[in-house]
């Protein structure tokens, strides 16, 4: 991102934390769409995209206020869908673990559609082999995080993320190599 | 031939895919959402003041109630020994 970018970027946070409108409507329009791609990366199913993207926003929107550092705003709200993600990840893991068997069917891993392609399928696929935080890891690399933030984000060091990082994208390289 | 399969791509059509499951209202239903859930009960330090006011409230009246009974207590007993004090008087006075 430019200077330039990063200072109206800046400058719309500080409006949206104003309470002005058309600043709130500008930060959603901006990220709607990469929220939604980075949940789905995550949480691997397109049903729960919708909802976890109005989550994301409406604790995004809660918590702006306390934002000290509008520069920080990006890192900031990927913080908190990654985090978001992993908890809903796991509220479903319990929800499965108390589910009857009659409705396991709601379950089971998503199906590619016809119109999936099967470069798309295979990524799909190869993310669900990883763990979440993992997943969560690729997700935030690719929407540009660097592993400084990274590092913030999940608590721990820029080496260890270095080596997380490493890691997960060759396991995934290799299965959607294999899928595709 | 390069037969590497194009991630990049993959990535392009998942973000894609997760774009087109957002109804084209969703920033209105968003942001309708965010200010009907926060414009009567801002936050939680709010909620604890509204829950604080009630308890200081309640705590009030029942110190009201209390006092008012102790006090139309106190002055029941204080009649009847009274009277009391005043027929033994009587019965003291007569030879």
């Amino acid at each position: 991102m430019e200077i330039t970018d990063a200072n109206a970027l800046a400058d719309i946070v500080r409006q949206a934390q104003q309470g002005r409108p058309t600043a709130q409507r500008e930060l959603m329009a901006r990220y709607q769409q990469r929220v939604a791609g980075f949940a789905y990366a995550i949480t691997g199913r397109s049903d729960s995209v919708e909802d976890l993207t109005q989550v994301v926003f409406i604790k995004m929107f809660r918590a702006l206020d306390r934002l000290d550092d509008p520069e920080r705003f990006e890192a900031w709200l990927f913080r908190l869908a990654r985090n978001s993600c992993i908890d809903h990840l796991r509220r479903e893991k319990w929800r499965r673990f108390f589910t009857p068997i009659e409705t396991e069917h709601e379950t089971i891993a998503e199906t590619n559609t016809a119109v999936d392609s099967v470069e798309l399928d295979a990524l799909r696929h190869a993310l669900q082999q990883l763990k979440p935080k993992d997943r969560a890891l690729i997700a935030l690399a690719q929407e540009g995080r660097s592993q400084t933030e990274m590092a913030a984000i999940t608590r721990t060091t820029v080496s260890a993320i270095k080596a997380r990082l490493h890691r997960a994208r060759e396991q995934l390289r290799n299965i959607y190599e294999h899928d595709a | 031939m390069n037969t590497t399969p194009d991630i990049s791509k993959a990535w392009r059509e998942l973000r894609a895919s997760a774009a087109a499951q957002l109804p084209s209202d969703f920033a209105d239903r968003v942001l309708r959402l965010v200010h009907v859930q926060t414009s009567p009960v801002r936050n939680a330090a709010d909620r604890f003041l509204v829950s604080a006011c009630t308890a200081a409230a309640c705590l009030l009246f029942v110190m009201l109630v209390h006092t008012h009974n102790t006090q139309k207590t106190n002055e029941a007993s204080l009649a009847g020994w009274k009277q009391i004090s005043a027929q033994a008087d009587s019965y003291a006075s007569i030879p």
